[in-house]
């Protein structure tokens, strides 16, 4: 399984690799928007894409309303990982198309439950 | 809706827990900034209705310490350039967890980082909550500042509802 991480933050980046890795994704990463996009006109696509809200180039929910215009990104599945805790926010991601909602700080456990619930196997390896 | 000092304090030690897993303690007395020179200061501001910045300070060894702790590194981490990033990255789960309880904004920035001694990122104007906290025996400053400039409605961060 191919994931694409896609977050400004180094550390973030850093992190999510790390658990996705262990959880036996191949893992690809993006600084920001525009690298994302230019990463899902490649082929081959991922089959996730954890997806930052906040980023200087281009937010996570116009990556996502462009993504989901391309030629077989309709269904990929779309993990937003952000801080952004306001509800009416929540709604807007969700209502745009992303798939599932992951709120920061997170931790293994809540990146697995979101996993399971996009339908991924989970064991993490040590 | 105003930011509290305990919804400060309850949020700080939310984001450290989940994030880095370190209590937050807070404590009374003001630690002296001199003492744990030099330093690392991330903000973020939220633009609307008016302008409203969360800013954290803390010294370099505890930057370092977060960043490890962030990234889940089984060592230590030595790039400073990934230390800032974390204290970017703690101060934005800040904001976002702290949006609750400021009304009306639409967005906030990415964080910005300013590294070093002096008083590059200490500007603090306005109104302010200031709140200092032990992680792992290091001092972290957390202020929140109503920075008021359209603050036309009096509706900003601390006012009365």
């Amino acid at each position: 399984m191919l994931a694409l991480v896609v977050d400004d933050s180094l550390s973030i980046r850093l992190l999510l690799t790390r658990l996705l890795q262990s959880r036996f994704f191949t893992v690809e990463t993006a600084s920001g928007g525009l690298a994302a996009l230019e990463r899902l006109r490649q082929r081959p696509a991922p089959d996730l894409m954890v997806l930052d809200w906040n980023m200087p180039d281009l937010g996570g929910l116009q990556v996502l309303s462009q993504a989901r215009a391309m030629p077989g990104m309709e269904n990929l599945c779309v993990m937003m990982a952000t801080a952004e805790t306001d509800l009416s926010q929540i709604s807007a991601a969700l209502e745009a198309g992303v798939d599932e909602y992951l709120m920061k700080p997170f931790d293994e456990r809540s990146v697995d439950e979101k996993l399971e619930l996009l339908g991924f196997q989970v064991a993490a390896t040590a | 809706m105003n930011v509290t000092a305990a919804n400060l304090e309850e949020t700080v030690r939310a984001v450290f827990r989940g994030a880095v897993r370190l209590e937050a303690a807070p404590v009374e007395e003001e630690t002296e900034a001199q003492s744990w020179k030099p330093w690392i200061t991330a903000s973020v501001t939220f633009n609307n209705p008016w302008h409203c910045r969360i800013q954290i300070e803390l010294s370099l060894d505890l930057a370092a310490q977060l960043a490890a702790a962030l990234v889940r590194s089984p060592g230590p981490v030595a790039d400073p350039e990934l230390w800032q990033d974390a204290a970017g990255e703690l101060a934005n789960m800040m904001a976002g967890n702290l949006r609750p309880f400021i009304p009306n904004t639409l967005r906030y920035s990415v964080p910005r980082v300013v590294m070093g001694s002096g008083n590059a990122g200490r500007r603090v104007f306005g109104p302010s909550l200031d709140k200092t906290f032990l992680l792992a025996g290091h001092p972290m400053r957390v202020i929140v500042t109503d920075e008021g400039a359209l603050d036309i409605a009096g509706i900003g961060p601390f006012s009365p509802n």
